[in-house]
């Protein structure tokens, strides 16, 4: 069941199409919330979360023309935003990342080691894991959203950001072992108590 | 990993962010801009639309005109730094050697004419899309508006002062402040291309490509009427700073030959090695010792747009000359005597030893690579904590000059 009753929804689909404000409000009320959560895991703060989150709106309401009632309209909403955020990180001409691979590799050893304490980062509250996020590298959050979060495979984030697939495999690796290590602090606390 | 990903996922997926109360009427305003319309609402929804009157005078003022290049204010140039030791030779080889632009610092910006729109907005609910309606005409000349300008009092927004400035770097993707000059109390929201809100009496926005930018002001007095200013800025192209390292390595050379190449454009390119200014031109070729060397090419069009772009090279290959910077010789067998090693990969080569305090040469010689520390080869030592500076002047296997120096410090302990 989705935010609407399925008459609701195609009567706010209908008013946004005839650029109703009551309408375009309803949906926007409903939705900035969650939606605000998925641009801020894209965004570096709260200030370009909101910016990516505006256009994002903008353009759906722009384009509604183009939703035919095929999947859930929060869905198609969604995909609005990512696409956004994708957009949004395109634009910020990413420079290369030059990376200790020692240092990451004996990271990764470390953090390999660990792996059976996986069930404590369970108990890490939900804002340190988004600050966490937030903290990775562009290039590094963009991959990890889109793997993690939207279920994309290797393939289609390599063509959403014009990388290639190894560079997509590789960043991920990278965002998981940098998350890890932003959040060990809190992780070895946790395990003394 | 699994594991890991599936509990971020669990955490993340269903997060809410905070609502935040301004960001309809943000929305709303973009809406308005983007779809020209003020969208009444007239479907199921059955809205109600309250009567509201507004009356528009447009009046328009011709500013200053659009910057020009010779406009920008003056850049002071790098001034000359000392060449790194490592580095022995450069040459720049391009055919935009001898344009020189100069970066934009922050300054002033000349904005476009200004449109300015006084709203008298009557309506004590002003602000609410569902019972405002909007009337614009443009000029003063309309009889309808004159009635209804002498039939109701005037209010703040018709004699208030409004305008604004710009400051900043005028080119795209840097950001630009922009301050409100108003002699009255008021609200103040910007936008930016109709796109991007930002509330406060100045706001800062950088604009992400070059072109012709709308810039609105809009000053909501405690009255409800409203002056919006729009006016235009112009933004320059930002430059692209790329460049490609190729390295020539032989064993048998203590320097590595190193080309920089950037990418090809009709910018200026200035380079730096190590924070060093190393050379001009779209190419540039250095010869550098072992070690990790830090390349900075900054880029400047004619427009005065710079970018940088920074990139950590290694040297690994050549063979290498080294010496301590400081000596004891207590005859402990540890830096007993102050040595430069490396030099048999020279064919020849002069190394020369001065006494800081009185500037005078203590050693000198073309053969030997080790100093005991004795003073002009007599029986005077040093005394503790003195320091001696060294220049070593030579030819490698492959015909590179060399010239390698550092500071030396006599540091004996206790016998």
């Amino acid at each position: 069941m989705g935010l609407w009753h399925p008459h609701e929804e195609m009567q706010l689909v209908e008013g946004c199409k005839n650029g109703s404000r009551v309408a375009q409000q309803e949906v926007f009320k409903a939705l900035y919330r969650r939606l605000l959560g998925v641009c801020m895991r894209y965004a570096d703060d709260e200030d370009e979360a909101k910016d990516i989150l505006q256009n994002g709106f903008i353009k759906m309401f722009k384009s509604i023309e183009n939703y035919k009632g095929d999947g859930s309209f929060e869905g198609w909403i969604k995909r609005i935003v990512i696409n956004t955020a994708i957009d949004n990180y395109r634009r910020k001409k990413v420079k290369p990342v030059v990376v200790d691979t020692d240092l990451t590799d004996r990271l990764g050893d470390n953090m390999e080691d660990e792996l059976e304490d996986e069930s404590i980062y369970e108990q890490i509250p939900v804002k340190v894991v988004l600050d966490s996020v937030q903290k990775l590298s562009p290039a590094y959050k963009a991959v990890f959203n889109l793997y993690v979060l939207e279920g994309y495979n290797h393939n289609e984030i390599a063509e959403m950001l014009e990388i290639s697939v190894g560079t997509s495999k590789s960043n991920l690796s990278k965002a998981r072992l940098n998350l890890r290590k932003m959040l060990k602090p809190l992780v070895d606390k946790i395990s003394q108590e | 990993m699994r594991k890991f990903d599936d509990i971020i996922k669990n955490k993340l997926e269903g997060y809410e962010a905070p609502f935040d109360a301004s960001a309809w009427s943000k929305l709303e305003r973009s809406l308005d801009t983007v779809t020209g319309t003020n969208a009444s609402g007239s479907n199921s929804f059955n809205l109600h639309l309250a009567a509201g009157v507004a009356a528009t005078i447009v009046l328009t003022t011709i500013f200053t005109s659009l910057p020009n290049i010779e406009q920008k204010p003056p850049v002071v140039e790098d001034s000359d730094h000392s060449v790194p030791t490592e580095i022995i030779e450069s040459t720049a080889s391009s055919n935009t050697d001898a344009i020189e632009f100069i970066a934009q610092e922050v300054h002033l910006i000349d904005l476009g004419s200004a449109e300015t729109v006084v709203e008298k907005s009557a309506s004590n609910i002003a602000g609410t899309s569902e019972n405002r309606t909007e009337e614009k005409q443009s000029g003063s000349s309309s009889d309808e508006a004159e009635n209804m300008s002498s039939q109701t009092p005037k209010r703040i927004a018709e004699n208030a002062q409004a305008d604004f400035t710009a400051k900043g770097i005028q080119c795209a993707e840097h950001k630009v402040r922009f301050n409100a000059n108003l002699d009255q109390s008021a609200k103040v929201t910007w936008m930016f291309d109709g796109l991007f809100v930002k509330d406060g009496l100045s706001a800062e926005h950088a604009f992400e490509s070059a072109g012709t930018h709308e810039v609105r002001m809009i000053a909501e007095f405690t009255d409800n009427s409203k002056v919006v200013l729009k006016r235009d800025i112009t933004i320059y192209e930002q430059p692209i700073a790329d460049f490609d390292v190729a390295m020539n390595n032989s064993s048998e050379c203590v320097l590595t030959d190193v080309i920089l190449k950037a990418t090809p454009s009709s910018n200026h390119y200035k380079w730096l090695m190590d924070g060093d200014s190393i050379g001009k031109g779209q190419t540039l070729q250095v010869r550098l010792k072992n070690g990790l060397h830090t390349v900075e090419l900054v880029t400047i069009n004619e427009a005065g747009c710079s970018a940088k772009d920074t990139y950590p090279i290694r040297v690994e290959n050549g063979s290498e000359i080294f010496a301590p910077n400081a000596f004891s010789d207590n005859g402990d067998g540890l830096n007993d005597a102050w040595e430069v090693t490396g030099l048999e990969n020279l064919r020849s080569f002069s190394l020369k030893i001065t006494r800081v305090q009185s500037n005078s040469v203590v050693f000198e010689t073309s053969t030997d690579a080790k100093w005991d520390g004795s003073i002009n080869g007599t029986s005077e030592r040093p005394v503790r904590g003195e320091q001696f500076t060294w220049v070593l002047s030579g030819t490698d296997e492959c015909g590179n000059r060399i010239q390698q120096g550092g500071p030396i410090s006599y540091s004996p302990t206790s016998r």
